[in-house]
């Protein structure tokens, strides 16, 4: 199965990528490298989001040891067929329960990073049944309104915030090609 | 992947969360966190850990991970040009 997606980051670390591929790395939905999905429809939808996520990093910092901090586009096919969606009905009703029941028996300290702790160890668990999980469907909240661009209101985008965006989280950086 | 399977496995991992103790949750949530961090960058010890034979109810299943992953890590430490190409 071929998922399409789209990361945006600098360009510093797009040179990298380039090179070297992309890192996993620890986010609000698990370990991954995080893509906004999109089809032949939303593919500006999600260059919006991928210009808000970097503009989001540009303002935390995030890039400040960096050469290079403009905008930086990957465009991605993902090939797999281990891919988990955790938007399904029955599978989310579970998975909410799960972080749900976890954070009521956390401490306050224990709540740093509790969800990224959670779905890392609910998927992990469910890998004992499927076997190994390339790719997880998950929605996210978009970054706030100031990190989008002007020409994502006047495409009319600003809509479809209120619609969680769906994001793939890749765990086997194997999958993904550039396109 | 089959869908009625996996939510029934679900279930099973919402059992495994009601039986264990505070603390073992607890313990398994930032093993997790930490080994699979780890196990995602580097295949082969990906690999090693798919392979292994486990339990997710097995109290010592992050236990084991976690021994895995730090062999691995000494392995991979004591071996300079391994090293650059994992880091």
């Amino acid at each position: 199965m071929s998922l399409h997606g789209m990361h945006g980051t600098c360009t510093s670390f797009a040179e990298q990528i380039k090179i070297n591929g992309f890192n996993l790395n620890k986010g609000r939905r698990g370990t991954g490298v995080y893509f906004w999905s999109y089809s032949s429809t939303s593919k500006q939808y999600a260059k919006s989001l991928a210009y808000a996520w970097w503009s989001f990093c540009s303002d935390t910092n995030r890039y400040s040891a960096v050469t290079d901090n403009s905008f930086a586009l990957f465009d991605v096919k993902i090939d797999s067929v281990n891919i988990i969606d955790l938007e399904q009905h029955d599978l989310k009703l579970r998975l909410i329960k799960f972080v749900h029941d976890a954070s009521i028996r956390a401490t306050q300290s224990q709540r740093n990073d509790l969800v990224n702790k959670s779905y890392d160890l609910f998927v992990r668990m469910l890998e004992e049944r499927s076997g190994p999980i390339d790719v997880v469907h998950v929605t996210v909240n978009p970054p706030a309104k100031k990190y989008f661009s002007a020409e994502h209101a006047r495409q009319g985008h600003e809509l479809l915030e209120a619609i969680c965006p769906s994001c793939y989280v890749v765990r086997n950086t194997k999958c993904i090609q550039f396109n | 992947m089959k869908t009625d399977s996996l939510i029934a496995h679900a279930d099973n991992i919402l059992k495994w969360l009601e039986s264990v103790s505070d603390d073992e949750l607890f313990s398994a949530l930032s093993k997790c966190e930490e080994v699979i961090y780890y196990a995602l960058n580097h295949e082969d010890i990906s690999s090693y850990i798919y392979s292994i034979e486990r339990l997710y109810f097995d109290k010592d299943y992050f236990n084991k991970l976690e021994i895995a992953v730090n062999t691995y890590k000494e392995y991979i430490a004591e071996n300079d040009e391994y090293y650059l190409l994992a880091a």
